[in-house]
């Protein structure tokens, strides 16, 4: 093997090396949520997707727990939708499914994030259409705060 | 001897240009090229898939559209992907639904119109069960009924635990590239389906 033939041979192989360390493109999407003070229970950032009658919705929402107390989301109202409930998306064994999850504590100076693709509400069996621009009434029930009305506005995504 | 440089010069060139695009050559993950699905659009039109966007790039999402969460995030993303999407002439947006029991095609009409879909460069996709199912088994897509409902009406109603997954298909029917649907930023797939696009073998 001559010298010419001994570099290209070398600069194929580094070559084979460099090129084929290019991956395919992996999930890695982040949140930066900041946090705002309150001295009582705080609503920011709510909104809900649109959907047809009868079909099912989810509202997101940040709440922020100011009342210097352990507090908890025990429950949600509204005409809207024939029922609305906590639930949670996960992943398990590949596939994505939805499940109640109850009562949500909130601590003291914390945030519960309801958020895409996470703890959300369900909106169930919507009782008419809610479209882009509107806006629906929910009421949120705490265990200790009592109950707040929020009107939360329909929107594609939260961009 | 200058002769022989110019030469090993070039081919040097030609071989660094053929390792490294073979090397990013993405697999072919799923060959839908000879295999036909008669479906239904959401104007009730059959549509042959693949063969009926023959010479397009497909991304494709999985969906249902009781479903209120990971579906309408899938689709969002899909719409960014869309808008994000420089050249989008050689490019189409197909939604299939894994629950033609209840999507019928006026459901997806509907589907299309609350998440204003762009008509032109999106179709929705259902039709009978059993096609649909073997389409979702080639695509290697799960999709299975995880709880039922009856209200006191005596209505029935369930929710459905799936596969999350948007598919990036080539112009002759094969899956290239796939990606968790609900969660793939919009500019990783685009940079891969550029590649595709952009790559001097998907000529041969």
């Amino acid at each position: 093997m001559n010298f010419s033939k001994l570099i290209l041979l070398t600069l194929t192989a580094l070559l084979i090396f460099v090129g084929c360390q290019s991956e395919s493109r992996q999930d890695r999407a982040k949140n930066t949520d900041k946090i705002s003070t309150s001295d009582s229970i705080e609503i920011s950032n709510a909104w809900t997707r649109p959907g047809g009658k009868g079909r099912n919705s989810a509202v997101y929402m940040r709440i922020y727990n100011g009342t210097g107390q352990p507090d908890s989301l025990i429950a949600v109202e509204t005409e809207i939708a024939q029922k609305a409930e906590a639930h949670e998306s996960y992943e398990e064994d590949g596939m994505m499914g939805m499940r109640p999850v109850g009562v949500l504590p909130i601590k003291p100076d914390s945030v519960l994030k309801l958020q895409p693709g996470g703890v959300h509400i369900m909106l169930m069996n919507l009782n008419q259409s809610i479209a882009d621009g509107d806006s629906i009434l929910v009421q949120l029930l705490f265990s200790q705060s009592g109950s707040i009305n929020v009107t939360i506005p329909v929107q594609l995504t939260n961009s | 001897m200058v002769f022989f440089y110019k030469r090993f010069f070039f081919s040097l060139v030609f071989l660094s240009i053929l390792i490294l695009s073979g090397c990013n050559k993405p697999e072919i993950i799923h060959d839908l090229s000879h295999d036909n699905f008669q479906l239904l659009n959401q104007d009730s039109s059959t549509v042959n898939f693949p063969s009926a966007f023959e010479g397009k790039y497909l991304i494709i999402g999985f969906i249902y559209t009781h479903c209120p969460d990971i579906c309408p995030i899938t689709t969002a993303n899909m719409t960014n992907i869309k808008n994000q999407l420089k050249n989008p002439s050689n490019a189409h947006f197909v939604g299939i639904s894994f629950d033609p029991m209840r999507d019928t095609p006026s459901a997806l009409k509907e589907y299309m119109q609350t998440f204003k879909l762009d008509e032109n460069k999106f179709t929705m996709l259902t039709g009978d069960s059993t096609t649909v199912d073997s389409l979702l088994n080639a695509m290697d897509i799960d999709a299975e009924i995880s709880y039922v409902d009856t209200s006191s009406a005596g209505a029935r109603s369930y929710r459905m635990n799936h596969t999350d997954r948007i598919s990036v298909m080539d112009p002759q029917g094969r899956v290239r590239f796939e990606y968790p649907g609900s969660r793939v930023p919009p500019e990783y797939l685009i940079e891969d389906l550029n590649k595709l696009r952009n790559s001097w073998y998907e000529f041969f």
